[in-house]
């Protein structure tokens, strides 16, 4: 140990640095408090022996000099005095002295000593040492939280769809919340909605959220149905979680006008739904387990309907708000919660925040907490449309295909067309429709022109039937027969344009005599509209005057 | 499959989903699917459903007829394209169309 000696005598100096250095110890000299001062800074010394009365500076002044220079480490300092007052000692200790030592100088006393101060300055120093590395553990987790966090919050982002319907309130207890609420547009306009709770709150909850979030994504852009992806959630959190941990969520989805709303609900609390007004119409039980438990041949799908007036709301919500409680122990529950739905309140969503809050008083809240108001009208979604102005392809083509009775005989070849002529720009905004075009003429061609198939058939359920039966037979005994399709990209000003030809090989057929008529009475026949659909959706049609060849125009025009 | 039901948890309505394309090929499954009569209110989803042609609207007149005229039919989720050959063929006078 090196040791520093502080004693304006050098007698005295002399013979402690015979007593220590015999005892294995380095011992460093100052004459007076200050010189001492300046030689533990530079010196860096594991103990100080201190003299009280000296020149210049005295010990209880370098005392606490040096214990300004050390801060939060430990270094004894052992008072060596000949005043024996009780005042004189206490203020060795009150300036910071560790202990003192009565001149003379005991021998066995001073090693004794200097043996006790120096374990519990090893003490002090592995203290130390745990902390330092404490904080820097902190400090990391801190550090791996934020990274989470904005993890979580990407995965997350923009989760919910900006939507007019909507107004929802989301509270975590933590950082990381254990409740999800996601909406996003379904292709057909109307609008999805997710609420899931994870078991327990915080990081492990909220880890739950990414497969969650992307499973949801996934289905809502394909446009897929409430059991769907109630389904499917439930299979990615099966395989995703630990058997512990499971989600009570609800699905939702309504339609674009408003008037239909689907969902699905396991371990949630009961749904509110209200008129227009605030007035509780209905209390829908989560009848599902939650997501996450059962596997996925077990799981039931059953989905909930109803057809809401315009201006109905949903409420869906998580039980951190029915089971917030007082500082006495008294739970909010359902009953309060379904009394503001009474039809008096002007806003009962805000007045029901308001109450939870007020509620809890002083109290932290210790679940999250999550709502959403749903407002059932068409679905008005904040988003961009971006027109940009549809390329025309630079290139003007044809394509012919011939197809005897041994390729007819096969699945439609219109779909292959479709895929073909569709990867030019200028056509794959339109394929939907001239797959229904192309469709209709092929069919026609086959089964009036080849297979001479009557539409009259087709007037009763029955018959209906029948005459896909006897397509299907004829077309498996067909030997002779083909039909002739050319399609042709002709180059215009602004927009191209598509001649559509087909000829077969039939006697030809009066395409009036499988017209559906306009007139009212027409409109039951469950045949003939094929040829209405054509007309329509094309620019022209006309067929020669046999009946065994049609041309059609369609220009492509950019719907955008 | 390409015709799916499922009965609403109060046994009040069947939904029909038609995926894929909508046309002959499915004439006797989707007429099975409706024969039977479950449920007192019948939802077409075409959510799924690709491209429909004139057999599929006459599939669904057929249903109509078999169910009646006061039988409640809608037609829910159809893509753009789909919703206009329902227009065109003024399906919107026997079918709701959403």
């Amino acid at each position: 140990m090196k040791i520093l000696v502080v004693d304006d005598t050098e007698a005295n100096r002399k013979l402690l640095s015979w007593i220590l250095e015999d005892d294995g110890h380095t011992v460093v000299e100052a004459v007076n408090g200050q010189e001492g001062v300046d030689l533990f800074t530079s010196e860096s010394p594991d103990l100080v022996l201190m003299d009280v009365m000296m020149p210049v500076m005295d010990g209880f002044d370098a005392t606490k000099a040096i214990r300004e220079i050390l801060g939060d480490t430990h270094v004894p300092i052992i008072f060596l005095t000949a005043l024996s007052d009780d005042a004189s000692l206490a203020k060795c200790l009150s300036v910071g002295g560790d202990d003192f030592l009565s001149k003379p100088i005991n021998e066995q006393v001073l090693q004794a000593k200097i043996n006790a101060h120096a374990r519990i300055r090893d003490l002090n120093e592995e203290l130390n040492k745990q902390k330092v590395e404490l904080e820097a553990l902190h400090a990391l987790t801190e550090r791996e939280h934020e990274i989470a966090k904005a993890v979580f919050e990407n995965a997350m982002g923009a989760s919910l769809q900006d939507c007019s319907n909507t107004r929802h309130y989301i509270s975590p207890a933590t950082t990381f919340n254990g409740d999800i609420l996601l909406s996003a547009p379904s292709p057909s306009g109307g609008l999805y909605v997710i609420l899931a709770d994870f078991t327990g709150h915080g990081l492990p909850a909220a880890i739950g959220a990414l497969p969650l979030s992307q499973t949801f994504y996934n289905c809502t852009v394909a446009g897929d149905s409430v059991s769907d992806i109630a389904r499917k959630l439930n299979a990615a959190l099966e395989g995703f979680l630990p058997d512990f941990m499971f989600a009570a969520a609800a699905v939702l989805e309504m339609n674009a006008d408003g008037s239909r709303v689907t969902f699905w609900a396991g371990g949630l609390p009961d749904v509110i739904i209200t008129d227009a007004n605030g007035k509780l119409k209905e209390t829908v039980i989560s009848a599902h387990m939650p997501l996450g438990v059962l596997e996925d041949n077990e799981f039931e799908r059953e989905v909930i309907i109803r057809h809401p007036e315009p201006g109905d709301k949903f409420y869906i919500y998580t039980d951190g708000i029915t089971e917030t409680e007082t500082p006495d122990g008294v739970m909010y529950g359902d009953e309060r919660m379904q009394a503001l739905f009474d039809g008096t309140q002007k806003d009962p969503f805000t007045k029901l925040l308001y109450d939870i809050k007020t509620f809890r008083g002083a109290l932290e809240q210790n679940d999250d907490i999550t709502i959403i108001e749903l407002t059932c009208s068409p679905v008005e979604l904040e988003t961009e449309h971006d027109t940009k102005p549809l390329v025309q392809g630079k290139l003007p083509w044809s394509l012919s295909m011939n197809l005897d009775a041994s390729t007819l005989n096969g699945s439609s070849p219109i779909s292959q067309i479709i895929d073909m002529i569709g990867a030019s720009p200028a056509i794959s905004e339109h394929k939907d429709y001239l797959h229904t075009i192309m469709s209709e003429l092929f069919s026609n061609a086959l089964e009036h022109g080849v297979l001479e198939l009557s539409s009259e058939l087709k007037e009763t359920e029955d018959g209906y039937l029948e005459y896909y039966q006897q397509r299907e037979e004829k077309l498996a005994a067909l030997t002779d027969g083909n039909v002739t399709i050319n399609v042709e990209f002709i180059l215009g000003k602004e927009y191209g344009k598509l001649k559509i030809h087909f000829s077969d090989s039939g006697k030809g057929f009066n395409v009036k005599n499988i017209k559906a008529s306009d007139d009212s009475d027409g409109d039951d026949d469950a045949f003939g509209r094929g040829v209405s659909l054509i007309d329509t959706l094309c620019d022209s049609v006309e067929y020669n005057a046999t009946g065994t060849a049609v041309t059609a125009y369609y220009t492509l025009k950019s719907t955008n | 499959m390409p015709v799916e039901c499922a009965l609403s948890s109060d046994n009040a309505e069947l939904t029909i989903s038609i995926v894929g394309r909508f046309d002959f090929e499915l004439v006797q499954e989707f007429r099975a699917a409706y024969s039977e009569k479950k449920g007192s209110r019948y939802t077409i989803d075409m959510r799924a459903t690709e491209h429909m042609d004139s057999s599929a609207l006459g599939m669904l007149l057929n249903m109509r007829k078999t169910l009646g005229e006061s039988a409640k039919i809608s037609i829910v989720n159809c893509r753009p394209q789909i919703k206009k050959i329902l227009t065109i063929s003024r399906f919107d006078k026997k079918f709701s169309i959403e």
